[in-house]
């Protein structure tokens, strides 16, 4: 494996992860280092995400990744997985922080996702020997690298007592902008996130809520994708769906109309719209 | 002296004659009966001396030698007493010309007071004589009106063994029971329920519809409450009316199994939905002489199984033959009985371990992995069994506008005539349904034209489908097709059909 190593008393070690409070001493990279040097953006949450919590991820994330900006998580499944994953569908770059050394990828079934970010020109950074376990301990440690290398931080989901608030208190140590998004108050993966916000993380429900607060984000242009084209028929089985995923049920109430199975099979093929796991229809693309 | 008496044994539905060979003679006084009885025929000497004790015929001591031949088969079942009563009392000159009713067998439990009781397995019996050329059968009473269904055979009912040897000595006389004539339509409708009792759900009900018309395996996935067993509940309202032979072939297995109602043809389809504690030997048949378990109660019907991951995993594997070969073979020592299960099967389950992922109700629990590891408690061989797999979604029914639903009598009658229509499609083989159809045939019935070959490819390709789907797929939409009444298979047919195979198409781990 190519990695390098950064060690604290060379220049090159990144200048905002000295400002903190212990510092690394060294850092193990692999990948992209001039990553190190760039506005970076964090997102973050759970390890469990809800269907509207990956939704949401997945937007705020594309938005960011069009204005070329690099997201920082930290490579533990659900939510972290999300933000890589999409930043990578859409050819962005990230940096992953991992807890763990390189020779023991944690969680396993992580490990092309870890592959593929190096492979498309993102980073992935350590602070641990390459041998070093999965340790419980090293997980609340590596959010503070997290927070570190970041302009700010999105929390999409968090639970109560969720291992998010430690990064929460991070950034507010550090003395990053928290964005959070509002969460149902049903929802129990979102009590955390709900709670920071009233602890004075930023509200976000919109991508400018984020970026109208950072100079150097303001002027990047978005990179324009082209707009989908959607044909007639399928227009008020879309713009349903634009709401929130529905059951075949909900839109068959809603419509009436004959063949709709059909139709959303061709709506499914064409690729405007996709079924979820949980059996739902939901449009691909969140606009907001 | 030696006299000879003929009667019947079952081993799985085949009927072997017996022959009943007594002889006394004189000797140390003892009762033997040889041949493999097993226990509850050598239990019948002590039934057979009584019940002629107490009709008054005094029997003296002597050796009383019983044999049942062909001596190498196993023979189980009380059905034997009336023969072996019958057998000692031509011996003991009580009854007059044996050679009578040399081409008759003769059924039956005795009680200690000489009455007959009714024994299970008659109609197989009957179908089985006929196939060995005996005209006569006497039997029980009580078993006389499932005998009847039987054309082909004379059927004498008898209520106690003083009967039997009065008519046998030809000093009363019992006339043949007449026959019942059962009419083409052999179907009654008597249900309760309807599925214009269930609100909303139609795209289920379409999956049941399509289910019940092509015999296709069907698995519904939902939360709690969402009304899956009151959808499967439902389902014997739709299904195809039966044929006379299919009937006759339910009704010969409740008829071994004892489960017969009113020892009547059997005029519904049989629904069975066995407890997930049900044990290897239930479900699949089995025992010492073995009984057939659910898998044949239903054939024919459907074989309903809620909470399938509640199930013992082995258990469910076990249903992995039976639902390729139709038919399922119970092996013991010194016997093979093959009994037919050519069912459909229905089962429902939650989507994960807490049970409301996508409910719009409750909020789900669980983490993406842990819905991922209580989907694989259902072996993909197991899903690959499912034609057809649906989502139940858990809505807010106040929220959805009352719609008039359809009722069972007009679901039916489509059912019956997409079933009228694969009947005369497959009248050469020996199938009922389109869930039956091989590789071979699937090729010659269920061709698509290039444009729908080409849609069907694309599917493959965006919409992650596994190509195991394949044959499913092909296979629903003819019976899309043939509920339509169309010849052909058209591209709609497929793109609904896709839409059955929810499982193959989950996304992996996020």
């Amino acid at each position: 494996m190519n990695y390098k190593i950064i060690e604290l008393k060379y220049s090159e070690f990144p200048d905002k992860l000295k400002k903190i409070k212990k510092p690394p001493k060294k850092l193990y990279i692999i990948g992209n280092k001039k990553l190190l040097y760039e506005d970076c953006f964090a997102v973050v949450g759970s390890r469990k995400i809800s269907e509207y919590g990956i939704k949401y991820c997945k937007y705020f994330t594309k938005e960011l990744i069009l204005r070329n900006i690099p997201t920082v998580s930290g490579m533990a499944i659900g939510t972290d997985t999300v933000v890589h994953e999409t930043t990578l569908k859409y050819g962005g770059k990230t940096i992953a922080v991992l807890g763990s050394g390189f020779n023991n990828i944690y969680p396993k079934e992580n490990i092309n996702l870890f592959e593929e970010i190096i492979r498309k020109n993102g980073l992935i950074v350590s602070e641990y020997e390459i041998e070093e376990k999965p340790k419980k301990e090293n997980f609340p440690q590596r959010n503070r690298i997290i927070t570190a290398l970041s302009e700010g931080i999105l929390v999409i989901e968090a639970g109560y007592r969720s291992g998010t608030s430690i990064t929460f208190n991070k950034a507010i140590e550090q003395g990053k902008k928290v964005f959070a998004i509002p969460s149902n108050l049903d929802n129990y993966l979102g009590i955390g996130v709900n709670n920071m916000i009233k602890k004075g993380a930023i509200l976000s429900t919109n991508i400018n809520d984020i970026i109208e607060r950072y100079p150097q984000f303001m002027n990047r242009l978005r990179i324009k994708i082209s707009s989908l084209q959607i044909k007639d028929e399928y227009k008020k089985i879309y713009n349903i769906l634009k709401k929130k995923p529905c059951y075949f049920e909900e839109i068959q109430n809603k419509l009436k109309i004959k063949n709709l199975i059909v139709l959303l099979t061709n709506m499914e093929l064409e690729g405007l719209i996709k079924r979820q796991n949980d059996g739902k229809f939901s449009v691909k693309e969140v606009e907001l | 002296m030696l006299s000879i008496v003929k009667s019947m044994c079952l081993q799985g539905l085949n009927g072997i004659l017996i022959n009943v060979e007594v002889d006394i003679s004189t000797g140390m006084p003892c009762w033997d009966i040889v041949g493999l009885p097993d226990t509850n025929i050598r239990e019948s000497k002590e039934r057979v001396r009584t019940a002629i004790k107490n009709c008054n015929i005094e029997l003296l001591s002597r050796k009383y030698i019983i044999n049942l031949s062909p001596a190498n088969i196993r023979k189980d079942g009380a059905v034997l007493d009336l023969a072996i009563a019958v057998g000692v009392l031509c011996s003991m000159k009580k009854i007059s010309n044996s050679s009578n009713f040399s081409d008759a067998i003769f059924i039956g439990e005795l009680s200690l007071n000489g009455k007959l009781n009714k024994v299970n397995g008659i109609l197989p019996i009957c179908i089985e004589a006929v196939k060995k050329g005996i005209k006569k059968i006497i039997l029980p009473k009580e078993n006389v009106k499932e005998a009847c269904i039987v054309n082909e055979i004379e059927v004498i009912g008898v209520n106690n063994l003083l009967e039997v040897i009065n008519y046998l000595n030809n000093s009363i006389k019992i006339l043949p029971e007449r026959k019942i004539k059962y009419l083409k339509n052999i179907n009654e409708n008597n249900e309760e329920i309807d599925f214009s009792e269930v609100k909303g759900q139609s795209l289920v009900k379409r999956a049941l519809e399509i289910s019940a018309a092509g015999g296709h395996n069907c698995l519904l996935i939902g939360p709690p409450g969402t009304g899956k067993t009151m959808l499967v509940k439902r389902l014997p309202t739709i299904l195809p009316d039966l044929t006379f032979e299919e009937a006759l072939e339910i009704t010969k297995i409740h008829s071994i199994a004892g489960i017969l109602e009113e020892d009547n043809l059997v005029s519904k389809r049989p629904f069975r939905s066995p407890h997930h504690t049900v044990t290897q030997q239930a479900l699949i048949g089995g025992g010492k002489n073995p009984k057939p378990g659910e898998i044949s109660l239903s054939h024919l019907g459907v074989l309903f199984l809620d909470e399938l991951l509640e199930f013992n995993k082995k258990i469910l594997e076990l249903l992995r033959e039976p639902l390729e070969e139709h038919s399922i073979n119970i092996s013991r020592v010194g016997m093979k009985v093959t009994y037919p299960c050519n069912f459909m099967l229905i089962a429902s389950m939650n989507p994960c371990a807490c049970g409301y992922y996508g409910s719009n109700i409750k909020q789900c629990i669980c983490t993406e992995k842990q819905r991922q590891a209580y989907r694989l408690k259902l072996s993909g061989p197991m899903v690959d069994r499912f034609d057809i797999h649906v989502q139940v979604p858990a809505l807010d029914y106040k929220k959805l506008k009352e719609t008039k639903a359809e009722t069972s009598e007009k679901i039916k009658e489509r059912v019956n005539n997409a079933r009228l229509i694969q009947e005369n499609r497959y009248k050469k083989y020996s199938i009922y349904s389109n869930s039956e159809l091989t590789p071979k045939l699937l090729e010659k019935y269920c061709k698509i034209d290039e444009k729908s070959n080409k849609l069907l490819n694309s599917c493959f390709e965006n919409m992650k489908i596994s190509t195991r789907a394949y044959s499913k797929i092909l296979k629903v939409a003819r019976t899309i097709a043939d509920l339509e009444s169309e010849t052909n298979i058209k591209s709609e047919h497929i793109l609904e059909a896709i839409q059955y195979r929810f499982l193959d198409r989950m996304e992996g781990e996020k």
